[in-house]
């Protein structure tokens, strides 16, 4: 479902992503992980089209996608939730649910919002409260549920576990694979956090220095010590 | 007594334009984080459509529409032709820009419309109201203007609070990169919240033109005061907006009941004082920033 080939990316003269390829299933969990520096943040990026990319092609469905406008990228059914969270602070917790659901049409609201407050219930008693009041955690628990709301096709999240304890992580994770299945969703997980996103993924990406150097099911990368020794540390 | 709440009414008819003005800053500055500088100019020259539509015959009405619209127009233009390309360089760039903006409207006006003072009708009357036998300091046009400013904020509010464009527009200028990730064609909340805004200048600039006439430099005031209101209440914050162009208002009509000489210089006195006491107003929870 996504096809990218030769990418490369550049921020002046430093190269971020060099020939980076790699094609995403439908309907899997594929993680891409790596150092801080690595590449992970810009693959996503120039995903999404935030980012321009030098030369290389993103093919979404077959559609050429990284000359597009973020905006456009999105509307195709792309969610991309950035490192960070990218919560609008200053609006509530139901606005930004809203606006991810505004995402794909202007449609039904109301039904996405349920799904998002039976998703992570602890939502829903901050509903009416600026997104400001909210804990790191929940921040991210927003940031995923807005992206979610758009029921996406790709869902394109970035350190996720950065602010979430161990226990939300793993019961985030949870949720997702549940949703691979239910919502015939794809998703690429970029983390540092190797473990977790291991124990979740099909499919395992390994970038250094913005090349790919591992790329496989994930069971079999588990078992070749050396590799992840080398690449992520343990 | 009777003289402080004559005062204090006149005050804030007077001030609810400035408030409108206010908002209008206020809306551009929360959206492109921008002072518009051309925006008093602007609504200068949308009033001037609106005489000679009126000169050719059409209805009061006809030409308050007319301004609004053509207000909503410019708004757009300028946001679209001018302010797109530049932004992204340094909001300097656009500070300059305005300013041009200004220059070059308030220079070809007279070119089109001719040099001398033009005279602006009014809705109503603005001879003061009787409630029986009591004279009322207020006039027709009085409640008028004060209704058509509270009214579009009302408009506004309702804008902003409950549809899903106005939900856009907000987050596209709180977080653009994450609106475009979510979907949001951010350059086109910014036009709008341009045409909006401009809209907004344009009904202050009619309001206004009745009592001060129409010359290129007419809505020079009311920037410079309603720039004040935004800046007392401060720029994030459009209540505030509202309530510092209303206490302009009040202040300066009082100032000038005292002395009408002094009233524009008692103005920027409070602009100036203002800006190196508590640049960041009175209700703003953010930090200065310099331009």
């Amino acid at each position: 479902m996504l096809e990218i080939s030769g990418l490369t990316v550049a921020y002046g003269q430093v190269v971020a992503l060099d020939q980076v390829s790699l094609s995403v299933p439908e309907q899997s969990i594929t993680a891409v992980l790596g150092a801080n520096g690595a590449g992970k943040t810009t693959l996503v990026r120039t995903i999404s089209g935030l980012v321009r990319c030098r030369v290389g092609s993103v093919r979404f469905d077959g559609t050429e996608i990284s000359r597009l406008a973020p905006e456009e990228v999105a509307r195709l059914g792309i969610a991309h939730v950035p490192e960070g969270h990218g919560v609008i602070t200053e609006l509530t917790v139901e606005e930004n649910l809203r606006l991810g659901s505004l995402a794909r049409r202007g449609g039904n609201s109301q039904l996405e919002l349920r799904e998002a407050y039976q998703l992570f219930p602890a939502l829903e008693p901050r509903r009416a409260l600026p997104a400001s009041s909210l804990s790191g955690g929940e921040r991210q628990m927003l940031a995923i549920a807005r992206g979610l709301a758009a029921h996406p096709r790709l869902l394109l999240l970035d350190e996720p576990s950065l602010g979430l304890a161990g226990q939300m992580l793993a019961q985030i994770m949870a949720k997702l694979r549940a949703l691979v299945v239910e919502r015939s969703l794809t998703v690429l997980l970029i983390e540092q956090n190797a473990r977790s996103a291991l124990s979740v993924a099909d499919s395992t990406l390994v970038l250094s220095l913005g090349r790919v150097v591992a790329h496989d099911r994930t069971v079999k990368l588990q078992s070749d010590a050396e590799l992840l020794g080398a690449y992520l540390g343990f | 007594m009777h003289t402080l709440l004559v005062l204090t009414v006149e005050g804030l008819v007077q001030g609810s334009i400035y408030a409108a003005v206010a908002l209008a800053l206020v809306l551009i500055w929360r959206a492109t984080k921008v002072i518009n500088f051309a925006q008093g100019a602007m609504a200068m020259f949308t009033t001037y459509v609106a005489w000679l539509a009126i000169q050719h015959g059409l209805s009061y009405w006809a030409a308050f529409g007319i301004a609004l619209i053509c207000g909503f127009a410019l708004g757009a233009v300028v946001e679209r032709v001018l302010v797109r390309p530049v932004e992204t360089a340094s909001p300097f760039n656009v500070v300059i820009l305005t300013l041009g903006l200004y220059l070059f409207l308030e220079a070809i006006a007279p070119m089109i419309f001719g040099g001398s003072v033009r005279s602006f009708p009014p809705a109503f009357a603005i001879t003061g109201l009787e409630l029986g036998k009591v004279q009322v300091p207020l006039s027709g046009f009085d409640l008028f203007t004060f209704g058509c400013v509270a009214g579009a904020l009302l408009l506004l509010t309702l804008l902003f609070k409950r549809t899903n464009l106005g939900l856009r527009m907000r987050a596209s200028a709180f977080s653009p990169e994450v609106s475009r990730l979510l979907g949001i064609r951010v350059g086109r909340m910014l036009t709008t919240g341009w045409a909006l805004a401009a809209g907004l200048g344009a009904l202050a600039g009619v309001l206004i033109a009745p009592t001060s006439l129409l010359q290129p430099t007419y809505m020079d005031e009311a920037f410079i005061f309603g720039f004040t209101g935004a800046i007392l209440g401060g720029l994030e914050s459009p209540w505030g907006s509202v309530v510092g162009g209303l206490a302009i208002g009040v202040v300066l009509t009082f100032v000038g009941y005292l002395s009408p000489d002094l009233e524009t210089f008692a103005g920027l006195i409070i602009l100036t004082a203002i800006l190196m006491l508590r640049p960041r107003g009175l209700f703003s929870r953010q930090r200065e920033r310099r331009v």
